[in-house]
C-alpha cells in the first residue's frame, strides 16, 4: 500500500479507485488541454524608416 | 532555532479571489502583530476549492494579483508566507503552493498526488520541493500528498520543517454527522497525519486546512454534502504535542523548535528553483 498510515481493506479500494481516477482524469485533462486555444503569435510590424 | 509560525484556517468563497485575498491579508496582519515569521494559508485559498469552479480564468503565474499582493506584504512585514493557488504555466493548470520569502524570493511546489475531480482539471507536479530559508530547509506538500508514504520518504533527513497546505474534507454528512461508508475514516486523519509525520521525521510540521461548508465530489459516487475538516495544527517534533484548531475559522500560532541542519545529511535530490523575478517564472516541479 502506498499510504503513510494503515487504511486496511478500505485502503485497497482507495488505492485501486485512485489509480483508475488518475488514469481517466489524465486522459480527460489531456483532451481538454488539446481543445484549449493555443496562444497565437501576432506579427510585429516595424516601419521601414524607424 | 526557534521560528514563530502560524497556520491560518479560513473559509474561502469559490470564485471570489479579491474577497478571499482580503480576508487572508487581514489574518496575515494579525500574524504580523503577533511576531509571526512564517504563515501558511490553505490550498487554493484565493479561488476557493470547489469541483464546479472554473479555474482557467482564475489561474495565475508569478505576476498575478494574489502572488503580487502576498509578495508585497511578505517583504513589508518581514514574514515568509506559503499559500495555495491555481497556477497557470505553459498552457497548463496546476494545484500549486507558493512560498514567498521576505527577501522577495518565490518558490512554487505543484501538487503531486491529485485526487478525485482534481485529476481532470489540473496537471500533476512531478517533484518534491525543498526551500532553503533562514530557519532551515522546508519541505512542501499539498493536501492528499501527505497521505502518501513516498512524499515523506523523499523528505526524510532532508528537511528541517514541513509545510502542508490543504482543503481536506471531513467526509461526513454535515446535517447528520454520519461518516461516509468508504471515506469516513479519512476526515479525522487531517488532525493525525501532521502529528505522526512530526514525530516520525523529528521535525516541526505546519498544517493549514480550509474550513467551512463544501460538497465533496468523488467520481462515480453520490456527492457528499460535508464540510472541510479544519483541525489545522502546529506540531513541534521536539515536544510532540500539537497546537490544533477546531472546525471553525482560526489562526493557530506557536513557536516551533527547528532542528539545526547537519552537514552529513547530504545534498537534497529535490529540485529547488528560486523565482526571484516574475519574468523568470518557470517550472519548479516541472512535468
Amino acid at each position: 500500500m502506498p499510504f503513510y498510515v494503515p487504511l486496511g481493506a478500505r485502503g485497497l479500494v482507495l488505492h485501486v479507485g485512485g489509480l483508475i481516477t488518475r488514469g481517466f482524469g489524465a486522459l480527460v485533462y489531456w483532451l481538454g488541454a488539446r481543445r484549449r486555444p493555443k496562444p497565437t503569435l501576432v506579427p510585429l510590424v516595424i516601419p521601414r524608416d524607424s | 532555532m526557534q521560528v514563530r509560525a502560524a497556520a491560518i484556517q479560513m473559509r474561502s468563497e469559490p470564485g471570489d479571489v479579491s474577497g478571499n485575498l482580503d480576508r487572508a491579508l487581514s489574518h496575515l496582519s494579525r500574524c504580523r502583530d503577533d511576531g509571526v515569521e512564517l504563515a501558511v494559508l490553505p490550498e487554493m485559498f484565493n479561488t476557493g476549492y470547489c469541483a464546479r469552479g472554473r479555474y482557467g480564468p482564475l489561474a495565475e503565474d508569478g505576476s498575478g494579483p494574489t502572488i503580487r499582493a502576498l509578495r508585497h506584504f511578505s517583504r513589508r512585514w518581514g514574514m515568509a508566507v506559503a499559500a495555495g493557488f491555481v497556477e497557470h504555466h505553459a498552457g497548463h493548470l496546476y494545484d500549486s503552493l507558493a512560498v514567498l520569502l521576505p527577501d522577495g524570493r518565490l518558490d512554487v511546489y505543484r501538487k503531486r498526488h491529485l485526487v478525485f475531480w482534481e485529476c481532470t482539471r489540473f496537471r500533476r507536479g512531478r517533484d518534491p520541493l525543498v526551500v532553503s530559508t533562514p530557519w532551515g530547509r522546508i519541505g512542501l506538500a499539498i493536501c492528499a500528498d501527505m497521505i502518501y508514504r513516498r512524499v515523506w520518504r523523499d523528505y526524510r533527513g532532508r528537511i528541517d520543517l514541513a509545510i502542508v497546505s490543504a482543503a481536506w474534507p471531513d467526509f461526513a454528512d454535515r446535517r447528520s454527522g454520519r461518516p461516509h461508508w468508504l471515506f469516513g475514516n479519512l476526515g479525522p486523519l487531517s488532525g493525525e497525519i501532521p502529528r505522526l509525520v512530526s514525530r516520525d521525521l523529528g521535525i516541526p510540521v505546519v498544517f493549514a486546512n480550509m474550513c467551512g461548508e463544501t460538497e465533496t465530489t468523488i467520481p462515480m459516487m453520490p456527492r457528499i454534502v460535508d464540510r472541510f475538516a479544519g483541525r489545522s495544527s502546529l506540531c513541534d517534533g521536539a515536544r510532540g504535542l500539537p497546537v490544533r484548531a477546531g472546525s471553525e475559522e482560526a489562526v493557530v500560532i506557536a513557536s516551533l523548535s527547528v532542528p539545526s541542519s547537519s552537514p552529513d545529511r547530504g545534498a537534497s535530490p529535490c529540485r529547488s528553483t528560486s523565482l526571484s523575478e516574475p519574468a523568470g517564472w518557470s517550472s519548479t516541479s516541472a512535468a
